[in-house]
């Protein structure tokens, strides 16, 4: 999603510095000179001087705006950051949210979460399941053309066959 | 590939095993993908990547990928060493380079069955005592005479009684004896003691024997074979008597060959030895060939290499092996030199060639190579108890070593799996060697077969799955494109194999009968004379002589047999069935003979009864007993008649026919065998 257009000397040590990831489908142009701008683009000429503002800023562009989930469990409710929830799983009627050890019920339903944080790098993974891409530590492909996916708090969330195709797609970006 | 294929639960394994490789790397790669899709989305998503965790995950499958395929290699590497026809030859610079390959052997190896082998050391006494007789007439013998009766036409072998048309060479009790047996001017009359040989070293407190072997004989040398060993003795001390006791014993030692002139009154020419036991030895003209195996004690502790390396002494001159010279064949159990000699009789030269390991025991010579098979114990390594668990068939292995006249050289070393009967189970022909082998031991175990193998060993076909269940093979001749052989159990199946074509053996013929021979000689190209075990009852509870008729080679039937009931004599027996040099054979005379004893014990007697029964032969009648030769009829004391020979006279075209004795030699004709007409007591 991003161009950088540095000099090649400083090109790998930048990109490192950013964490970036360039594409050829990109909407970003990142220079250090701002003859480099490119019209139908949006550009950022910035001082590599300043390159740690720029890494947040490129967080904040990625990232977007915090949507934020309420929840509850035997210690009362908690409102926290979406991307601070490893997944969601229902049981029963009830949804929970879980977040490294602790799981909470919330009171979405499962298909309104997945609408309210598709822009957030949720993916529905069956039908009880939806994960936060970026908690998901490993991928594990399972025998029955399934995957399982290793959270990053140890727990596996299984891909259904019939959502692998979309999370493929997820993935793939 | 093709030890893979030959080896079906290596094969399978291997099969096994690249399945589950195959899957460990599909599922590595899948693994990998998603993984990798993963990261990048991750990186676009700006999140920092977990480290190391992925990497330990992959590695670990990339691990189980490539170990399932690592194993199979190494076990079909470890497998084609052990039992493939290639190999590699290991050189030696000292003594120390065997002791350390035996320890490296030892150490790969979990079992190795070591033959323990006496072996020689010492100079054995060269002096003997020679005395002579009267020399009778200087006339002419006969050229028309029998001799010894040869596997290979052209490849003399050694035997213990031996003619040349005019003497008889008799060999026993460390001495030689030669008889004048006929002239053509006073024919079997002048039959005669000519000379006695003595080898036996006795003026010694402890003395010494020599066990003579056998002999050679041709129109220049007679060859004398034999080991001198030395008896064990002790001192028993009494008061100030010293009583010195002695029995026989068995510390053979190395091979000693008297050469002797002819045409010099059997004057001593040359004399040679050789170090090791003796295996086996053949003639081919002038060349004398001798194998011999000197064990190594490998398994003491300060052995000196050294002091066992092959060597030969001609007329006192002594040559040892050189390191270098030595072979090895990398995978035998390095346990034994197997020293190949062969002395030009004429040059008065030596050529050698030893083989270090595992000594074979039958030995075949054709008239370009000697092939000396033995059995190969399993020597199971790491890799072939994970792969072949039940995997331990015995294999014959075979060393191939070129004959150039008076040079001899290793040419190649090769396996067939099971054991070989005796030489007879080897045949060269065209250049391809056929083997028959047996392999297992009990009912479906076993396994017949007859493999032709090319000039670098390697299997070239085979047919397997001869005899009935439990059945193992008793007897085999080879005759050009053919090969004939008995397996035994309970009936007697006679097997005819097409050999023509050395890529594609086939069974051709097969004939059930009861009994069974144990030697197998052709009669010309149509008849196959068996000499074996079999009774009146349908059992194997006597001697059994039949004739083969095998003009038909896909539907061989008896043509003639005849049988000695044990039951009618007592017991009997005839070293024919295991000795063919016993058997005196010639289409041409149309005679058959061979030793037969029997034992009887009846009327509170003992009676012992050892002969030549004499067979007349001939394509109309077949087998016509001629009558049984005996020296002494129903004695308690054995006279053991054991060789019988002619000699043809011409003149009176008369063939004599000698029947040779512990105690006698006897003459008569072959048409009225029984009738002596002159007998000669040799002690």
């Amino acid at each position: 999603m991003f161009k950088l257009k540095v000099d090649k000397s400083k090109h790998k040590m930048i990109t490192e510095r950013l964490n970036l990831t360039e594409t050829e489908n990109y909407t970003y142009v990142l220079t250090t000179d701002k003859d480099q701008v490119e019209s139908d683009k949006v550009n950022i000429v910035f001082n590599e001087a300043e390159i740690t503002r720029v890494s947040s800023l490129l967080d904040w562009i990625v990232k977007g705006e915090a949507i934020y989930i309420v929840g509850s469990n035997q210690y009362g409710d908690k409102r926290t950051q979406s991307r601070n929830i490893y997944y969601f799983i229902t049981a029963g009627d009830d949804v929970y949210g879980v977040m490294g050890t602790i799981r909470m019920r919330v009171t979405y339903k499962l298909y309104e979460l997945e609408e309210l944080l598709q822009d957030k790098d949720f993916i529905r993974v069956s039908k009880h399941a939806i994960v936060n891409i970026a908690k998901i530590d490993y991928i594990k492909p399972a025998l029955n053309s399934k995957l399982n996916l290793i959270m990053a708090n140890g727990d596996t969330v299984e891909v259904n066959r019939g959502y692998l195709k979309s999370f493929k797609e997820a993935l793939d970006y | 590939m093709s030890t893979l294929f030959n080896q079906p639960g290596l094969l399978f394994l291997s099969l096994v095993f690249l399945g589950i490789s195959i899957y460990f790397i599909k599922r590595f790669i899948d693994e990998l993908q998603w993984n990798k899709r993963l990261n990048n989305k991750k990186k676009a998503m700006r999140i920092r990547l977990p480290r190391g965790q992925q990497r330990n995950r992959l590695s670990l499958l990339l691990t189980g990928a490539i170990s399932p395929i690592v194993l199979v290699i190494v076990a079909v590497v470890a497998s084609v060493n052990l039992s493939g026809n290639t190999f590699e030859v290991v050189a030696f610079n000292s003594g120390d380079d065997i002791l350390d390959l035996y320890q490296t052997f030892e150490e790969n190896y979990r079992s190795s069955n070591n033959w323990f082998m006496m072996d020689g050391a010492g100079e054995p006494a060269m002096d003997f005592a020679e005395e002579n007789l009267d020399v009778t007439s200087g006339d002419q013998g006969s050229d028309d005479y029998s001799g010894t009766n040869n596997q290979v036409v052209g490849v003399d072998e050694m035997d213990n009684v031996v003619t040349d048309g005019k003497y008889l060479y008799i060999a026993g009790n460390g001495e030689v004896k030669i008889a004048l047996a006929y002239t053509q001017q006073n024919t079997y009359q002048v039959l005669s003691l000519e000379k006695e040989l003595d080898y036996n070293v006795s003026d010694e407190v402890c003395p010494q024997s020599f066990n003579t072997k056998g002999l050679y004989v041709d129109d220049d040398y007679l060859v004398v074979i034999g080991s001198y060993y030395q008896n064990y003795c002790y001192e028993d001390k009494e008061e100030d008597d010293v009583v010195i006791d002695w029995w026989w014993g068995y510390r053979e030692q190395d091979v000693t060959v008297f050469v002797y002139d002819k045409q010099d009154d059997f004057s001593l020419e040359t004399t040679y030895e050789v170090a090791g036991n003796f295996l086996g030895t053949r003639k081919i003209e002038d060349d004398l060939y001798i194998v011999t195996s000197t064990h190594l004690p490998l398994y003491q502790e300060d052995v000196n290499i050294d002091d066992y390396l092959p060597h030969y002494i001609v007329n006192s001159m002594s040559v040892k092996a050189k390191y270098k010279d030595i072979v090895y064949v990398d995978g035998v159990a390095p346990n034994s030199f197997t020293t190949f000699y062969a002395l030009d009789l004429d040059g008065k030269q030596v050529d050698m060639e030893v083989v270090l390991g595992d000594s074979g025991y039958n030995l075949y010579v054709s008239p370009n190579n000697m092939y000396l098979a033995g059995t190969l114990w399993p020597q199971r390594t790491l890799t072939d108890d994970l792969f072949q668990p039940e995997g331990d068939e015995r294999q014959t292995a075979i060393f191939k070593i070129g004959i150039d006249g008076p040079n001899i050289e290793f040419d190649q070393y090769g396996k067939v799996p099971g054991t070989t009967l005796n030489q007879f189970s080897m045949d060269e022909y065209n250049g391809t060697l056929r083997i028959a082998t047996t392999s297992g031991r009990w009912g479906e175990d076993i396994n017949n077969r007859v493999f032709m193998l090319a000039p670098d060993l390697t299997i070239i076909s085979k047919i397997e799955g001869l005899g009935k269940p439990g059945e193992v093979i008793r007897s085999a001749r080879f005759v050009g494109d053919y090969a004939y052989l008995v397996t035994f159990e309970i009936t007697d199946p006679f097997y005819v194999l097409d050999l023509a074509d050395p890529t594609d053996p086939t069974v051709l013929g097969e004939l059930e009968i009861t009994g069974f021979s144990s030697y197998l000689q052709p009669l010309g190209n149509d008849y196959m004379l068996g000499i074996g075990f079999g009774d009146s009852e349908g059992g194997t509870q006597g001697i059994k002589i039949s004739v083969y008729d095998i003009r038909d080679k896909t539907n061989p039937i008896v043509f003639d047999e005849i049988i000695y009931d044990y039951s009618d004599f007592g017991w009997s027996y005839t070293s024919a069935t295991y000795n063919h040099k016993d058997l005196l054979v010639s289409l041409d005379k149309g005679i058959i003979a061979l030793p037969f004893s029997s034992y009887d014990y009846s009327n509170d007697t003992y009676q012992y009864n050892s002969g030549i029964l004499v067979f007349g032969f001939d394509e109309t009648d077949g087998l016509d007993v001629k009558g049984y030769v005996q020296h002494d009829a129903n004695t308690e004391e054995e006279v053991y008649v054991y060789k019988s020979k002619f000699i043809h006279d011409s003149a009176s075209d008369t063939t004599f026919f000698y029947t040779i004795s512990n105690r006698y030699i006897k003459v008569s004709t072959i048409n009225n065998p029984t009738n002596i007409l002159q007998s000669l007591m040799l002690n």
